[in-house]
């Protein structure tokens, strides 16, 4: 009874967070609604663009290398290891593992949800930088030469060329383009993986972040007259909108005026 | 069955279905959406339960098998870390899981942290220390205090379990 006692012990540890229990099944049917439309939305946008290819595999059975790509619309792939990765549009990933550890090798942004396996070490390569996992859920965004990781659940090892940081979930790091080490930065956006989830949504957000997060995403930049910088935006914007149409929602909302750069 | 009596099932069995569900999937956040599912679809249909606690327990199971078999899983069994056990032994389990949960969740928060980023996440009592700028020593002592009270608890769990 007392090694079986122990083997409980051992699952519960595994599997524990804290308030993992924590909200209703109102909030949980919600939550889904949510989650559930871009998805139906990509079905249909993937209907449209039927004659585009949207995922290449190339399998090599002598390096027992796979590759992976994502051309215009997320891409989820399970990796043999059970590792589930999604890939944003325009990235590509090389997967390879052997007794000793998982490798991947990436280019663009994707998100990670690791299975778990301690003998086999996780590693991302992105840029400069590598990325040992020793938990699970986190993502690797690389933009103008930058490095950068969110950990949205456990702990990962994120190193540059000469050091490296644990991060822990909530945290985000950065390695600028040729820096040797990478630093522990203030979470920059509030939805970094709005490219998956089809949703910006901001809960009481000043606006200077909405349209930072929005001009990141986007690729324009969005300046919001004098008489919005102190003001806050609560509300959610799909991000197959035509980026105009959200930000005159914003302005109209808050009776205030963005110029578009 | 009336809502109010659903609700009596949800606080008192909810926990212990997840547990239940995580023998099946080894994913706690799948594992409770399948059982919010559950309990969706028993406020939806309202269905005549002449011993509830199965009916759940069944269709906690059912819903982890069909999801299982769509993955075209070799064996599907529930399990624990370390082998397959049986259906019966996963029931058991969780209820004694749930306890040892809230146990870990009466810890106190540094002790807690010190013990999950070494018996969860699997990092070096040394990169413990280095994480949090402690001594060696005291993580070690932080950790082996923790596991002190959780065994002390199970021992506890496991009085009250043998006295019903």
């Amino acid at each position: 009874m007392k090694e079986e006692m122990e083997r409980m012990l051992g699952f519960v540890l595994k599997h524990y967070r804290q308030g993992a229990f924590e909200g209703g099944i109102q909030a949980d049917a919600q939550d889904r609604r949510i989650r559930s439309f871009p998805i139906w939305r990509y079905v249909a946008a993937a209907a449209a663009a039927a004659a585009v290819i949207l995922l290449v595999f190339l399998f090599r059975p002598a390096s027992s290398t796979l590759e992976y790509l994502a051309v215009n619309t997320p891409e989820r792939v399970e990796l043999p290891d059970g590792s589930i990765v999604t890939l944003r549009p325009g990235a590509s990933l090389r997967y390879s593992d052997s007794k000793d550890g998982r490798n991947v090798n990436l280019e663009g942004t994707a998100l990670f949800k690791v299975a778990r396996d301690e003998n086999r070490p996780f590693k991302v390569n992105a840029g400069e930088s590598v990325v040992k996992v020793l938990g699970t859920e986190f993502q690797v965004k690389q933009s103008k030469g930058n490095v950068s990781v969110d950990v949205f659940e456990g702990r990962v090892l994120f190193s540059g060329s000469e050091d490296g940081v644990i991060l822990t979930s909530g945290m985000e790091s950065v390695l600028q383009q040729g820096a040797e080490a990478p630093e522990i930065v203030e979470v920059s956006f509030p939805n970094p993986t709005a490219w998956m989830t089809g949703v910006f949504k901001y809960d009481g957000t000043s606006l200077d972040t909405v349209l930072a997060e929005l001009s990141d995403y986007y690729g324009r930049e969005f300046v919001t007259s004098p008489e919005g910088q102190d003001r806050v935006l609560t509300g959610s914007f799909f991000i197959d909108e035509d980026p105009e149409t959200i930000v005159d929602a914003i302005s109209s909302a808050l009776e205030i005026n963005i110029t578009v750069k | 069955m009336a809502l109010i009596d659903i609700e009596d099932l949800y606080r008192q069995y909810f926990r212990q279905l997840c547990l239940y569900a995580l023998h099946y999937m080894g994913d706690f956040d799948e594992s409770r959406d399948i059982v919010q599912e559950c309990f969706a679809t028993v406020i939806k249909n309202k269905p005549e339960m002449s011993n509830p606690k199965s009916y759940l327990f069944n269709s906690v199971r059912n819903r982890c098998i069909d999801l299982l078999r769509s993955r075209k899983k070799e064996r599907i069994a529930p399990m624990d870390d370390l082998s397959y056990i049986s259906d019966e032994e996963a029931q058991i389990r969780s209820e004694i899981e749930v306890r040892l949960w809230e146990a870990v969740d009466s810890l106190p928060p540094k002790r807690r942290e010190l013990l999950l980023l070494s018996k969860r996440d699997g990092l070096k009592y040394s990169d413990i220390a280095r994480l949090k700028g402690l001594s060696e020593n005291t993580v070690r002592n932080q950790i082996f205090r923790a596991i002190e009270s959780l065994r002390k608890n199970s021992k506890k769990i496991l009085n009250f379990l043998f006295c019903l």
